[in-house]
């Protein structure tokens, strides 16, 4: 079949003489338009992974932060007597409570300075 | 005369310099729009599907493997949004004999067209292809006025070349035919 392009024929003469149909003028606004509004809700989509991937993150270092101080201080004993709590040591919570707060102030400029970076771009 | 290949506007717009969108759509937007208009034969349907085809083509542009050319890869777009939006409606077609489409030849209807004004002709080839299936008027048309080679035709048809040969060469005597018979009335 590709031969018939090599030695042309009355549909080939008559398809290259047709001509194409002219295009609506708005067509290209319309387009562009749609792709504005487009990358728009692709950026805003992104945006709410990475908040929540940050949400996430945060949330586990609190859980493991939570668990490590269980670890370290010892779980309170419920087989012999209930309501015998053990003693906390509140110097050590309070360090611990500061680590945690940083970590959370770090990871949220991080989030803001991303997003900067991305807007100046 | 291009500024700048297809690739280096492929690539800013994954970049995401998006505005770069507008060079390929003033390159391709009219052939894709011409195909489909012949396609479903609305100009409402014609400039809804052409901007979907667009739509798509922008949202997949990253998975783009430049393993075909991109004018092909737009048009198999094209053929399939085109193809899929067409399933939906009930068409008839035109049923040809096949003894008729075996004894059609070329001469004939060259000779018969011999003495008919070119605008005639236009019109008369016009008529044929509306009396087609749209995949076959697909087919003719990506072959002779996109100027497509099986190859390529495979790639956006995602038939077999062998299939594609039989099938043109069907088509053209069905052309003919057609032609043919308004010549006679």
């Amino acid at each position: 079949m590709d031969d018939t392009k090599k030695n042309p024929d009355i549909l080939e003469n008559l398809f290259r003489q047709m001509p194409e149909e002219e295009l609506p003028a708005s067509f290209r606004l319309n387009v562009m338009q749609q792709i504005a509004r487009e990358t728009i809700k692709v950026r805003k989509r992104n945006e709410r992974l990475g908040l929540a991937a940050v949400i996430a993150a945060s949330l586990g270092m609190l859980g493991m932060a939570v668990a490590a101080i269980l670890y370290y201080i010892g779980m309170p004993e419920t087989t012999m007597t209930p309501m015998a709590w053990p003693k906390i040591d509140i110097s050590a919570f309070s360090f611990y409570f500061y680590i945690g707060i940083l970590t959370l102030i770090l990871l949220f400029l991080d989030y803001k300075f991303r997003k900067a970076y991305r807007k100046d771009e | 005369m291009e500024l700048y290949s297809d690739a280096y506007y492929i690539e800013r717009i994954v970049a995401g310099d998006t505005g770069c969108f507008a060079c390929l759509l003033d390159k391709y937007s009219r052939p894709v729009h011409s195909l489909i208009l012949k396609m479903v034969g609305s100009k409402e349907d014609a400039e809804e599907l052409a901007q979907d085809v667009f739509m798509k083509v922008f949202r997949n542009l990253p998975s783009f493997k430049a393993d075909c050319s991109f004018s092909t890869w737009i048009y198999r777009i094209a053929y399939n949004t085109a193809i899929s939006e067409l399933r939906k409606k009930k068409q008839e077609f035109v049923a040809i004999e096949e003894s008729q489409i075996s004894n059609a030849s070329e001469e004939a209807v060259g000779e018969l067209l011999e003495n008919t004004s070119v605008t005639e002709q236009l019109d008369k080839l016009d008529t044929a292809l509306a009396l087609l299936p749209p995949d076959e008027r697909a087919l003719i048309l990506l072959f002779y006025m996109k100027e497509k080679t099986v190859d390529e035709l495979t790639v956006i048809t995602g038939f077999s070349a062998s299939n594609i040969k039989v099938k043109l060469h069907r088509i053209r005597k069905k052309l003919f035919v057609l032609i043919k018979g308004m010549e006679e009335k």
